[in-house]
């Protein structure tokens, strides 16, 4: 039986389930094993004296203590995934609170205690700038200003009937991955450095280390055996522990690990970009929208990081699933005084999304219009009004479809005659329902990422070794190659293994994110066991000849089945698998391959805003009710409903899990998760104490989620879809839902709303607009 | 007494503690000593539930025989010496006891069935909380008597002290809730009860002192008081600082730090009584934190974790008696049926893993102006029972234990030995109010009762008691706002007053559990909610 299609566990689920599955922490200790650990910045911005560091040397277990001044010479002094921006280490400029100053390598956790409390950095501190409109106003930025445009947006809103303008801002969230940022590394012969590291960007890694330290690339390896969580925080975070641990490991010649623990993790690394979206829209009585100028700023943080690239993703999806016939994007990053912001699943769709999502929710408030009737007016279709801002065509979509079928199955009009009805007859409580759609670009819109390689390895019994560049954060990507080459093969999934993702089998490779991660690796898996078997097709085409018979060596009916290799014009001769690996070494058959991938046809300009950035769409849509108390703000999801069109899913269960994850996810992002600084820059939601994901108690009490057939996709590996992060936008049902819920108090009224919809946000939009309307018995006389 | 060491079962196995093991968290004595390393650590502060490990503790059955009542708790803020007396389980113990050879890799035929339905039902995404899942829903099916169904209701209560990041949970419901539970063993199946607990009898009993070790750190101050506390951090310092787990540290300097550890309660008064500085450790689910963040021990410590003469609870004629070292489950246990409200507001009390540790005395010792239990107490005019070898046993009423933030009028010789609890009158309402950013597993942002005695007609109020947290250094009552109520018809209208009135009387700080302007509407807004919320439960109409 195939093993494509089918709900196999995840590879590492009985690890999981054992706690045998070993995360950077868990990994064996050397005797000599030395903890690395940092002494950060006082301040968030200002000028730092040169930090004396001679107590903490002769400090009790002290092995080393280290500043940027002792970094190699031949090392780079800035680094970064596309400006090189960044200190490793603060020479004197300090950029944001907490930023790496003194590396400490101890032989045990007490004295990297002690051994940090000696630290004193001394320095003048300056007022940082930590907000988008403080960065704004000193014009301060990162990278260039991006535009996207068709049409003529400033004609389209003059003509529009109506026009309506605003704000909307959104907030940053932390990824929470749960294992922390960590890094193990051991030093090699010859000045070479091996790390094991917790990362989705092995090769990053591998480049800033070797950059960092003066090393050519070859003397660096990396490696990662799974992370405890990823969600794009370690897509180029996880560099500057490497970094410290592999210097220190060079150094002493001792192997060193470095684990952040939560809350230095949180405080330290970036997050998702906070960013503020200012628009005006015009559209007709019937709420179809005409021309839309939106102007996005995000807060990047200090350095550039990834902030472009995020901000060309924002830019990308401000349109959603929605046709805008006259529209203008532009985009910029605010340079701020915190960590610099990274990639988080959605990449900076999820900011495109919710402004798109909302500007339609609030006209058809305006409009007077049921939502969903005014999204389903404005969305993509099949043969018109189906090209992106960009110039990309929206094919083979079922955007249209999947708008009906969620109405139906979620019973949207009856449930919301009873939404409207519970709202005049409560006084205690309000509901809300709505829905959002989802259109996610598949593919890195920096072209050269896309693409991958694999290492194959069959041996003579027919079992099968697969590396990837691919990285496993619990996606389930090694499961899903797993599959993939199985079926390759003929043979039983547990007849594969997948190997520890290394740079020394897998080089030059991209970050696995960008959902991306089965499409390139799978693919580059498949191109490996291809020319594995047109090798063996023609050896087994020989083996299985009878010429007496008539049955003359033709590879190309060769099959592989259930672990048995036969001739389809004769199929009772059947071999094992595993014996003709074993004879065709013999007959020297090489049953090997390094298989390759690159996305066909992808490409965009962003100087010019055109081009076909994406290889195909994945797309969804959710609704989502909610409950909320008018006293206290509290906030229930009563009820969503997703359906997802997801391609051929290669695992439904794992994919559907990426789905249920990345609903809740971003559900957590617009409903709860609070990042709260102090004005000196700190972090104060630093913890789970006080920094607040979702927990099982938080999901939908009624939770709806199928797959939605696409037949008219037939791209992609084994014709499935990326899937890891477009669900997560459809987490902004609810959100959406609780507009809807506050459009009640005073109708027509502006909705005060941002996000997170927690519950202060939400008690204090209630208050604001019950004084807008007395007339509505608000819960308060003041 | 001659053998100064905490000696309990892991996995089966009997483990002594020796010098400074007994300071450290269960998590770092699990993973770093014992090499069980299933346990993760993600937050160290009781927060997540990664770390979550069953403790069975002694109990006695009806007959007078004794068993082991195990109970999830998270190993990260649990102080080894803690565990004395009782049998840890780790994920690597669900099978059976955990031989000293080297594990062997898991063999899938072995998982129990919790575990093979996590597997099947792609119930771990990451993995990395999944161990303190899996003890979580093991510890959920030991709390039953007869083996109930793990459906979504039990289970989403059941986790909620186990964050989660990958899978949205439900995938996690949807396997619990497929497995018939009569087919899932219970410990009690799978160690013999009466190896473990004759292992437990074996180790040396009574009251002893051991002076421990510990390595000088960054927590230490010349004052040698814990890490300082800025009120608005709820007890957490500031950031940055990398958690020490206080290893292996010969190289450093070193101090002694006492750790007495009773079996009586006068034994304790009697340490209190010679060392009125001591540390008092209860669960543990604050001074854990602090541990976790670096802080110093004190120069002595007095543990009355799991102290029996502490542990009771139960229903009087003329109200309840807590015992002041009884956990939040025992309390929450004990007013199910007497005082719903309360048990309404405890069963969101930290999480599950917390009410196994934390304690009644603890919360009032420790004195958070937003402690969840508090204004119920305030609400309900509660005593506070303190004892000291030197002047035995003396009430107070709660609304006079405080005299400041964290301050309390204990003399330092004094312990916390029982809370008494009115019963609620047949004419009283109560409503109390818990706010906080999430509904489970958070700490308040604003709390309150409202209390009131009806006329016998029911259409005004002769009687009420207010009480907020959250709203100052103090829970406080309102006596103005009591005033008002007193002799008012019972209508919306008294409510309203009493919250414009409540609001002009209460100056609340901005932090980050929310704004003052927040903490103002909810205490405005609560009057009101508390009197629709009666008028729903009267009429039993749906909202």
């Amino acid at each position: 039986m195939p093993s494509v299609g089918r709900s196999i566990p995840h590879e590492s689920a009985v690890g999981h389930v054992t706690g045998r599955a070993l995360y950077i922490d868990d990994l064996p200790r050397y005797a000599d094993e030395l903890v690395v650990g940092f002494v950060g910045a006082p301040f968030a911005t200002g000028r730092i004296e040169p930090v004396d560091l001679s107590r903490v040397r002769t400090a009790p277990g002290v092995v080393q203590a280290l500043g940027a001044a002792d970094l190699p010479e031949a090392g780079a002094r800035l680094f970064g995934p596309i400006f090189h921006d960044e200190p490793f280490l603060v020479e004197d400029q300090v950029d944001y609170l907490g930023q790496p100053v003194v590396v400490i390598a101890a032989e045990n956790e007490a004295a990297l205690a002690h051994a940090r409390s000696l630290v004193q950095i001394a320095g003048q501190a300056v007022d940082p700038v930590l907000t988008i409109e403080q960065a704004v106003a000193q014009d301060r930025y990162l990278g260039p200003v991006r535009r996207i445009a068709r049409g003529d947006a400033d004609a389209g809103l003059k003509s529009a009937p109506h026009t309506r303008q605003g704000s909307f801002y959104c907030n940053g969230q932390e990824q929470f991955y749960l294992e922390s940022q960590a890094t193990l590394a051991i030093p090699e012969p010859g000045g070479a450095v091996r790390i094991v590291s917790s990362t989705q960007n092995p090769t990053e890694s591998q480049q800033v280390v070797a950059d960092v330290l003066g090393l050519p690339l070859h003397q660096v390896v990396c490696e990662c055996p799974r992370m405890g969580g990823g969600f794009g925080g370690k897509e180029t975070q996880g560099a500057i522990p490497a970094a410290m641990a592999a210097w220190v490991a060079l150094r002493t010649g001792l192997p060193a690990r470095v684990v952040y623990d939560k809350t230095t993790d949180m405080c330290v690394t970036g997050k998702r970009h906070a960013t503020r979206a200012d628009y005006h829209a015009g559209y007709d009585d019937d709420g179809r929208l005409l021309a839309l100028d939106i102007r996005f700023v995000s807060n990047g943080g200090a350095y550039a990081d990834l902030s472009t690239s995020v901000m060309e993703r924002t830019m990308l999806h401000a349109d959603n699933a929605y046709f805008v016939p006259d529209i203008a994007i532009t985009g910029k990053i605010a340079r701020t005084n915190l960590p610099p912001n990274t990639a988080f699943r959605g990449f900076g769709g999820p900011q495109g999304v919710v402004a798109i999502e909302t500007i339609l929710q609030d006209i058809a408030q305006a409009v007077g219009r049921d939502a969903f009737d005014v999204r389903r007016l404005n969305v993509y279709g099949h043969n018109e009004r189906n090209v992106t801002p960009y110039g990309q065509v929206v094919r083979h979509h079922v955007l249209p479809e999947l708008f009906d079928a969620l109405e139906a199955r979620c019973d949207y009009r009856a449930r919301m005659a009873e939404v409207q009805a519970h709202n005049d007859r409560s006084q205690t409580h309000l509901k809300g329902l709505a829905m959002s759609a989802v259109k996610f670009g598949i593919s890195f819109t920096t072209r050269f990422l896309n693409q991958g390689n694999a290492l194959v390895n069959v041996y003579t019994d027919g079992s099968v070794q697969v590396s990837t560049g691919g990285t496993e954060m619990g996606q389930g990507l090694n499961t899903k190659v797993k599959q993939l080459v199985a079926d390759a093969f003929g043979i039983d999934i547990d007849a594969v293994r997948l190997m520890t993702t290394s740079t020394e089998k897998n080089h030059n490779t991209s970050p696995t994110a960008a959902s991306a991660g089965t499409d390139l690796n799978g693919q580059a898996a498949l191109d490996a066991c291809r020319q594995i078997r047109e090798r063996l097709d023609r050896f087994a085409a020989d083996v299985l000849a009878d010429p007496e018979a008539g049955l003359t060596a033709e590879p190309e009916h060769v099959r592989y089945e259930a672990g048995e290799v036969f001739d389809l014009r004769n199929p009772e001769r059947r071999l094992p698998f595993g014996a003709l690996c074993d004879a065709a070494r013999r007959a020297r058959v090489d049953l090997g391959a390094r298989g390759y991938y690159a996305t066909p046809g992808v490409d965009f300009n962003r100087e010019t805003g055109r081009g076909n950035p994406f290889f195909y769409y994945t797309a969804g849509v959710a609704a989502a009710e909610v409950t909320i108390d008018r006293f206290t703000g509290d906030l229930v999801v009563d009820r969503a409903d997703v359906l997802m069109d997801v391609g051929k899913m290669i695992n439904p269960g794992v994919d559907l899990g990426q789905l249920y994850g990345g609903f809740i996810q971003g559900m957590g992002w617009c409903t709860a998760e609070e990042l709260c600084y102090g004005d000196n820059g700190a972090l104060l939601s630093n913890s789970p104490t006080t920094y607040k994901v979702p927990a099982s108690s938080d999901v939908p009490k009624v939770f709806n989620l199928e797959a939605f057939p696409n037949p008219k996709h037939k791209v992609n590996v084994r014709w499935s879809k990326a899937v890891g992060e477009p669900p997560l936008m459809l987490g902004i049902a609810p959100f959406l839902a609780c507009r809807h819920a506050l459009s009640f108090l005073s109708p027509g009224a502006d909705v005060p709303l941002n996000l997170p919809a927690t519950n202060e946000a939400l008690l204090m939009a209630i208050e604001a607009l019950a004084a807008s309307n007395p007339s509505l018995a608000p819960a308060s006389s003041h | 007494m001659t053998d100064p060491s905490v000696c309990f079962v892991v996995n089966g196995r009997p483990i002594r503690l020796g010098d400074a093991d007994a300071l450290t968290s269960l998590s770092t004595l699990l993973r770093r000593r014992l090499g069980l390393i299933g346990t993760k650590v993600v937050c160290a502060e009781g927060d997540c539930g990664a770390c979550t490990v069953l403790i069975g503790r002694p109990v006695e059955n009806a007959d007078g025989t004794a068993r082991l009542d195990y109970r999830p708790i998270d190993a990260c803020i649990v102080q080894a010496f803690q565990c004395r007396g009782t049998h840890v389980v780790t994920v690597e113990g669900l099978q059976g006891p955990t031989s000293a050879e080297p594990q062997a890799e898991p063999d899938p035929a072995r998982l129990t069935v919790l575990q093979k339905a996590m597997v099947d039902g792609h119930g771990s995404q990451c993995g990395f909380c999944t161990p303190g899942i899996v003890m979580a829903l093991h510890g959920l099916h030991e709390q039953t008597g007869a083996p109930q169904p793990l459906d979504h209701d039990r289970v989403r209560h059941g986790l909620s002290g186990n964050l989660c990041r990958c899978t949205g949970y439900q995938q996690i419901f949807d396997a619990c809730a497929a497995v018939d539970p009569a087919k899932i063993a219970r410990l009690a199946e799978v160690y013999d009860e009466a190896v473990i607990l004759s292992m437990l009898e074996e180790q040396p009993g009574g009251a002893f002192t051991m002076t421990l070790s510990v390595p000088i750190g960054p927590g230490d101050r010349a004052d040698q008081t814990p890490a300082q506390v800025d009120p608005a951090s709820n007890g957490h310092p500031a950031p940055l600082q990398q958690s020490a787990a206080w290893l292996d540290g010969p190289a450093l300097p070193s101090r002694k730090v006492e750790l007495f550890l009773p079996t009586t309660l006068a034994e304790a008064l009697r340490y209190k009584h010679d060392h009125p500085e001591a540390l008092v450790v209860a669960g543990a689910t604050d001074v854990g934190v602090w541990q976790s963040h670096g802080a110093a021990w004190p120069d002595r410590v007095l543990s009355i974790t799991g102290l029996e003469e502490l542990a009771g609870c139960h229903a009087e004629p003329d109200g309840f008696r807590l015992g002041a070292g009884a956990t939040w489950r025992a309390v929450l246990d004990c007013v199910a049926d007497g005082l719903p409200q309360w048990a309404g507001i405890l069963e969101r009390f930290g999480s599950p893993q917390i009410r196994e540790m934390g304690t009644l005395g603890g919360n009032l010792a420790n004195g958070s102006p937003i402690a969840d239990s508090l204004p119920a107490l305030f609400g309900m005019d509660a005593q506070v029972e303190l004892g000291s070898h030197e002047r035995g046993a003396r009430r107070v009423p709660i609304t006079e234990f405080y005299t400041g933030y964290k301050q309390t009028g204990m003399t330092p010789s004094e312990l916390i030995l029982a809370v008494h609890l009115p019963h609620l009158a047949e004419n009283e309402r109560l409503h109390l109010e818990k706010s906080s950013r999430r509904l489970d597993m958070d700490i308040s942002t604003f709390t309150a009762a409202v209390r009131v005695g009806l006329s016998p007609d029911g259409t005004s109020i002769e009687t009420a008691a207010v009480a907020l947290g959250g709203v100052g250094p103090t829970v406080v009552r309102l006596p103005e706002v009591e005033a008002l109520l007193c002799g008012r018809a019972f209508d919306e209208a008294a409510f309203r007053q009493a919250g414009a009135l409540a609001r002009s009387l209460i100056r609340p700080i901005s932090d980050v559990r929310g704004a003052a302007e927040h903490r103002l509407r909810l205490a405005e807004n609560v009057f009101l909610k508390a009197w629709h919320g009666w008028q729903t439960s009267r009429t039993m109409e749906n909202v």
